[in-house]
């Protein structure tokens, strides 16, 4: 019998921590999307160090401006005691910020390899317009030595009037 | 008879283009580095410098909404997470000391933040007024509404009343840190930004 009480009561201890999950969080909802806004801040300025579009990057600016708001407003009303909305708050941003991660993942990707094709295009038009800029430097002169060759051999010894 | 064909002045005009136009792209794909920092202000409620004070006084009688602006420009030359710290200081209590990069000790009231763009400019319409004021032997006691937000009476005490002081303090997120710090790194340096709007109070009655 004191086997069963024993049972009855744990059964009941774990069926009140189930069901009372939100107290036990200890604002622990708001820490996560805290650090998942940073998260998702560091990866935003790692896609604008690779060279991402300002546009681009304007948009995600936004989306986290909008995580941190809610992020506030989660604070302001966990410390008014009201925590299932801080919680439902809190996922909101959560969600806002893993979504910007994602994007901004993306765009760094799609900025490195831009990077690339743009250092290979430059590598390779850098010696093409030297040769190019050369030959026509060379046909220029040379059609400027002729020229003067020419000039200088229809010269007349002219003689002074009056001599 | 034609100009023969030169290798070693052609291999010398070459050499001078490739130099040339490798100066070039160095210079457009590695743009040069400007001064970064950070611009901090606060305008009056007409979004102008004045008329910070109602009715042109600095002493602010109780329930008396006051609307300021406070801007902060980006000028780091990359996205920037900011904090503008709000602070209230009197006479006594230290501001913060830009030598050494040190914010205030005085207690802080609120705090904003937000991630900036280069170039952004973000301004927070600070709107706030005196709740109540308590006296404590010759020392006036303060609480404020600061957007709708009640600080509670805050222990930071004038004589008389004269000489309380908003002390708005510029913070920026160190990465490195896995903090917020008081201004920002700039070339290796810590420089800062703060600005305080004195005013006084006087108890009703």
């Amino acid at each position: 019998m004191t086997g069963g009480k024993v049972v009855i009561l744990i059964a009941i201890l774990m069926a009140t921590f189930m069901f009372s999950g939100g107290a036990y969080d200890d604002g622990e909802t708001i820490k996560q999307a805290e650090e998942e806004f940073l998260k998702a801040l560091k990866s935003v300025k790692e896609a604008e160090a690779a060279g991402s579009d300002a546009g681009d990057l304007s948009d995600l600016v936004g989306k986290l401006n909008r995580a941190l708001i809610l992020l506030d407003d989660a604070v302001e009303a966990y410390k008014s005691g009201r925590e299932g909305e801080a919680d439902r708050t809190a996922l909101q941003s959560k969600t806002i910020s893993i979504e910007v991660e994602s994007a901004s993942s993306a765009l760094k990707v799609q900025a490195l390899k831009s990077k690339l094709r743009l250092k290979v295009m430059v590598m390779i038009l850098v010696p093409l317009l030297s040769l190019f800029s050369s030959l026509l430097a060379e046909l220029v002169y040379s059609w400027w030595l002729e020229y003067s060759r020419k000039r200088f051999l229809k010269m007349r010894i002219k003689l002074a009037e009056g001599d | 008879m034609r100009a023969s064909f030169n290798k070693w002045r052609f291999l010398s005009i070459l050499t001078s283009c490739i130099l040339i136009y490798s100066t070039i792209a160095y210079a457009i794909m590695n743009p040069r580095h400007r001064e970064q920092f950070f611009q901090l202000y606060a305008l009056g409620g007409r979004h102008m410098i004045g008329d910070y004070y109602p009715e042109n006084t600095t002493t602010i009688p109780l329930d008396t909404n006051v609307s300021w602006y406070i801007g902060v420009t980006n000028f780091m030359g990359s996205i920037q997470y900011v904090m503008v710290k709000v602070k209230l200081g009197n006479s006594s209590i230290p501001p913060p000391n830009q030598t050494t990069a040190t914010p205030s000790p005085a207690p802080e009231l609120v705090f904003f933040r937000r991630v900036l763009m280069d170039n952004e400019t973000w301004e927070i319409p600070f709107n706030w007024k005196i709740k109540s004021v308590e006296r404590r032997r010759d020392e006036l006691y303060i609480s404020l509404k600061i957007n709708g937000v009640e600080t509670g009476v805050v222990n930071v005490g004038a004589v008389n009343g004269y000489n309380f002081r908003l002390i708005f303090e510029l913070w920026s997120y160190d990465f490195d840190a896995g903090q917020f710090v008081f201004g920002w790194n700039s070339n290796g340096e810590r420089r800062s930004a703060w600005i305080q709007i004195w005013f006084n109070t006087t108890i009703a009655g």
